[in-house]
């Protein structure tokens, strides 16, 4: 049986998991939005002290009103599919926070390993697999003003530097290789609260900025000659992607959902601060997450 | 404590060092005169021309041929290509840190330890020290999976065994292919274009040395000859019959330097 199905009681666990601690917690749940009760993604703000925050894709503690940190449930998943632990974490602080202006700092990492099955295009060649490991550090900057009672703007920025390494087997052949690559996405997003269960968001995202990846091995060619190899891949040019994307955020009385589906020539990982390559999702981009704040 | 929460956060932003990653190497180095000089030598080659540099190209190409210094670079060139093509797929993919990278362009930094002056045991298979034998750094350039026209790179101190001879070379060194050579191409059959500068030192005899030869596929060496006074010209030596001559701004004819004589179109001289 292949791994992944061999693996999806496993995922099935860990989602109900989440699921089962949202629907745990009803009579503490806090919702509506309010003055006090704001958006968390892609905004500036964080929760507050002792504050709660449990979604499918997110979840959230307040350690102090200025520092929350939270851990993406996607990577444990798939991390707990493919059997290797993927763990990641975000520390995001709301460091300025008065009157109608709010400023953030966040940083974070996410880790794993993935296999790699490379498949010859030359039919004699045998197929094999090799190990990544990729480590992403993101770390952004965000500002949140509120026009009015009823219209936020939210933007900001984020850099994300993407780092894998991989063992390669090929011919006999030992390659020990890293990829690098940085990007820089920047954000706006405009919040207008309909009601006090509904807020529409129009969020923009854009990369003015993405190095080509850098793809570094190592490799002995024979006990004393050792040769680092640095190669420049052009795959993909992510350089001014764009991705538009009309939303809401509803708050009932016990829980929360966000959804959003718009357009993007490429796909916007949010909080790893990655981009995929559009055509994977027909160019559809989309927010979505469940989740109870207590 | 919120000050204090602030002021982490910002540490940590900048403990995460933003990486600009590039391919660093060390810049090649400029040959594009050296060439030119090679296929429009200047000099009108007379005997006071000769008798100025009768001795250098003697002691030049003793230099070159009895350290073997062509065969030293060349070998790991060749080492270097051999390596890459057992990394390559059949279909040009090289695979690196499990991307497969089509045709792909960068650079090989290699460092080679030297052979060092003790002779080679059969059964040595512990790597040799680089301190006591000295090291070969060189740039290989990738061009669409193929090796760029121009190889570059430094020797320190390297030692090596020619015979019986202890020879030695301290300096930097280029290779000019003339064409990018693929990974499954000979090497040794093209012409190729070297320029060395520093110490070469053959048991107790040193050559300071900055110099440009070539070597053809048919094993012609090639001395250039470069004068401000006389321009430039080629002094070259055929693997082949012995035969010796000069091509200069006049074309090309035979010489001799053991009995000090030229016999070029416009008449015979001597020095």
């Amino acid at each position: 049986m292949p791994e992944p199905i061999r693996n999806l009681p496993l995922v099935v666990a860990v989602a109900g998991a989440v699921l089962a601690v949202s629907s745990a917690l009803p009579n503490a749940a806090r919702a509506y939005h309010t003055h006090k009760e704001r958006l968390l993604d892609s905004t500036a703000y964080s929760l507050y002290r002792r504050e709660a925050r449990i979604g499918i894709m997110k979840v959230s503690y307040g350690i102090i009103d200025q520092l929350q940190v939270t851990t993406y449930t996607m990577p444990w998943i798939l991390g707990a599919a493919l059997e290797d632990v993927a763990p990641n974490l975000e520390l995001k602080s709301t460091f300025f926070d008065k009157r109608r202006l709010a400023l953030s700092a966040s940083v974070g990492f996410a880790t794993g390993k993935v296999e790699v099955l490379t498949v010859p295009s030359n039919p004699l060649e045998e197929p094999f697999e090799s190990k990544v490991q990729y480590l992403f550090l993101p770390m952004s900057l965000a500002a949140s003003v509120r026009i009015n009672p009823i219209l936020r703007t939210h933007v900001g920025g984020m850099y994300t530097s993407v780092t894998t390494a991989g063992d390669s087997q090929t011919s006999g052949n030992a390659i020990r290789g890293t990829a690098a690559v940085d990007l820089l996405q920047l954000w706006g997003m405009l919040e207008w609260k309909v009601s006090r269960v509904t807020a529409l968001t129009l969020t923009v995202r854009w990369v003015p900025y993405a190095a080509d990846p850098i793809v570094r091995g190592t490799i002995q060619i024979d006990p004393d000659t050792g040769a680092i190899i640095g190669v420049e891949v052009d795959v993909i040019d992510l350089n001014h992607a764009v991705a538009i994307i009309p939303g809401a955020v509803f708050s009932w009385k016990r829980a929360n959902l966000r959804v959003g589906l718009g357009y993007g020539d490429f796909f916007f990982i949010e909080g790893l601060g990655l981009v995929a390559p559009g055509d994977l999702l027909q160019y559809l981009s989309f927010e979505f997450d469940v989740f109870v704040r207590f | 404590m919120p000050r204090l929460f602030t002021t982490t956060t910002l540490l940590l932003l900048s403990a995460v060092s933003l990486s600009c990653d590039s391919i660093d190497v060390p810049p090649p180095p400029d040959i594009e005169d050296v060439l030119a000089a090679y296929a429009d030598p200047t000099a009108n080659v007379r005997g006071e021309v000769m008798t100025e540099f009768a001795p250098y190209i003697e002691t030049v190409r003793n230099g070159i041929e009895e350290a073997k210094l062509a065969d030293l670079f060349l070998a790991l060139v060749i080492k270097v290509q051999r390596g890459l093509n057992e990394a390559t797929n059949e279909d040009g993919t090289l695979d690196l840190a499990g991307l497969s990278i089509p045709f792909p362009n960068g650079v090989v930094e290699v460092k080679h330890i030297c052979p060092g002056w003790e002779p080679e045991q059969p059964d040595e298979t512990d790597e040799r020290s680089d301190r006591a034998n000295g090291v070969l750094d060189m740039v290989v350039p990738l061009k669409s999976g193929s090796i760029g026209t121009l190889v570059w790179g430094i020797a320190d101190e390297c030692r090596f065994l020619e015979g019986d001879t202890r020879a030695s070379f301290d300096g930097p060194f280029a290779m000019h292919f003339g064409k990018i050579v693929g990974l499954r191409e000979r090497i040794e059959d093209l012409s190729i274009t070297f320029a060395i500068a520093g110490n070469l030192r053959l048991d107790d005899d040193e050559l300071m040395i900055e110099q440009s030869f070539r070597v053809t596929g048919t094993g012609r060496l090639e001395i250039l000859i470069e004068s401000d006074d006389f321009g430039s010209f080629v002094y070259f030596f055929e693997l082949v019959g012995s035969t010796q001559g000069i091509r200069d701004t006049t074309g090309s004819f035979g010489c001799n330097l053991e009995i000090s004589e030229c016999r070029s179109p416009s008449g015979t001289f001597r020095w």
